[in-house]
């Protein structure tokens, strides 16, 4: 009878963790959608809520795989975020999909600007965590913890996205430039939900 | 042939979990690549052309998976191949230190060869991704090539058991 009982409660605990478990992440997917939801609503641009459902096929290649393609209004050039900051750009776009190239994957390039000052460069992809700011002037106004945004330079990704923060400043007195590290807000490895940003027409 | 169909179903296998590994699974920010895994698998107990054959095959369904330098990954796979190959045939021994040792300079070879055939990707921390992937590669090898072991000796116990 105690052993019945006992074997009877074992299994109640496993459901009950299971559940736990699925409603725990439930919550935390219901957290995300919420902010991108916000960001949706805060956004004057045209946008297309997608799911990441793949992702980095190499190690050389930042890239990753969404639900939405061509039926759903995507196409090659729209900016991809997420309620943290640019999550990167859209490469290729078929029917059904669109693969989505990292900013931090080395072909990619992304006028951007420092958010206190306004000096604007070129973010390019490192193959790494960090993106690297260049073209900056020398005596450009940058500082450590800085916020990068999106300059809006080159029509391709609009203007104000968060891109990360600064973490390290090197100016050469050789070549009269100065370079920013900086680390992005979004880690690609965990992005879910995102939204595909619309190019405003005239573009 | 059995080998060789089995090969072509792991590249196949490699090309859907590829992209949906978890970061857990990453050295030095490095994730093991399986199509190499699958390839140099194959290879470390294949000769060198059918070896080079499967590497070739794999490079091409890579390129196509990633979307770009399709040539590349079919040339550097088809080297690692080969190479695997050519390794069974002159210093490919019992002990699994060998074969993981094996795995870790082919894939370190192949990936070498790919960033010099893409200069432009050579940014940031390439030594990092590439000593990350190739630890990664040799240990995934390692256990694979274990376990094949053990299916092996199984298979053989069952054979003598049915005989005697």
């Amino acid at each position: 009878m105690i052993l019945r009982e006992n074997a009877l409660l074992r299994r109640e605990v496993k459901r009950l963790t299971a559940e736990n478990a699925r409603l725990a992440n439930a919550a935390q997917e219901n957290v995300r959608l919420r902010q991108l939801l916000e960001l949706k609503q805060n956004t004057p641009l045209k946008t297309i809520a997608a799911e990441v459902i793949s992702r980095k096929p190499s190690n050389w290649f930042a890239t990753a795989t969404i639900n939405r393609g061509r039926r759903d209004g995507v196409s090659p050039g729209d900016a991809v975020v997420d309620f943290r900051g640019l999550v990167g750009q859209i490469v290729e776009a078929d029917l059904l999909s669109a693969r989505v190239v990292s900013i931090t994957d080395p072909s990619s390039a992304v006028g951007a600007m420092v958010r206190r000052s306004r000096s604007s460069g070129v973010l390019q992809g490192q193959a790494s965590d960090y993106l690297a700011l260049t073209y900056l002037p020398k005596d450009a106004d940058v500082k450590v913890s800085d916020v990068v945004v999106t300059s809006g330079m080159g029509r391709v990704i609009p203007k104000g996205f968060v891109i990360g923060r600064v973490v390290r400043v090197m100016r050469n007195l050789t070549t009269g430039m100065t370079t920013a590290l900086v680390r992005p807000s979004v880690r690609f490895d965990e992005v879910e939900h995102v939204l595909v940003v619309k190019r405003a027409k005239g573009q | 042939m059995k080998r060789s169909l089995w090969a072509v179903f792991w590249i196949f296998a490699a090309a859907v979990l590829q992209g949906n590994m978890p970061t857990a699974l990453s050295i030095f920010g490095a994730k093991p690549d399986l199509f190499l895994v699958a390839v140099i698998t194959y290879s470390l107990g294949s000769n060198p052309v059918a070896s080079a054959a499967v590497g070739l095959f794999a490079g091409i369904v890579q390129g196509f998976s990633v979307g770009a330098s399709l040539g590349s990954f079919a040339l550097t796979r088809m080297l690692a191949g080969f190479l695997g190959g050519f390794c069974t045939v002159h210093v490919f021994s019992e002990n699994l230190f060998v074969p993981a040792g094996s795995a870790f300079v082919l894939t370190a070879v192949s990936e070498l060869g790919f960033l010099l055939a893409n200069p432009q990707i050579a940014q940031g921390p390439v030594w990092q991704i590439i000593v990350g992937e190739s630890i990664c590669n040799a240990l995934i090898i390692v256990v694979v090539l274990f376990l094949a072991r053990i299916g092996e000796r199984r298979r053989k116990f069952r054979l003598i058991e049915s005989r005697l």
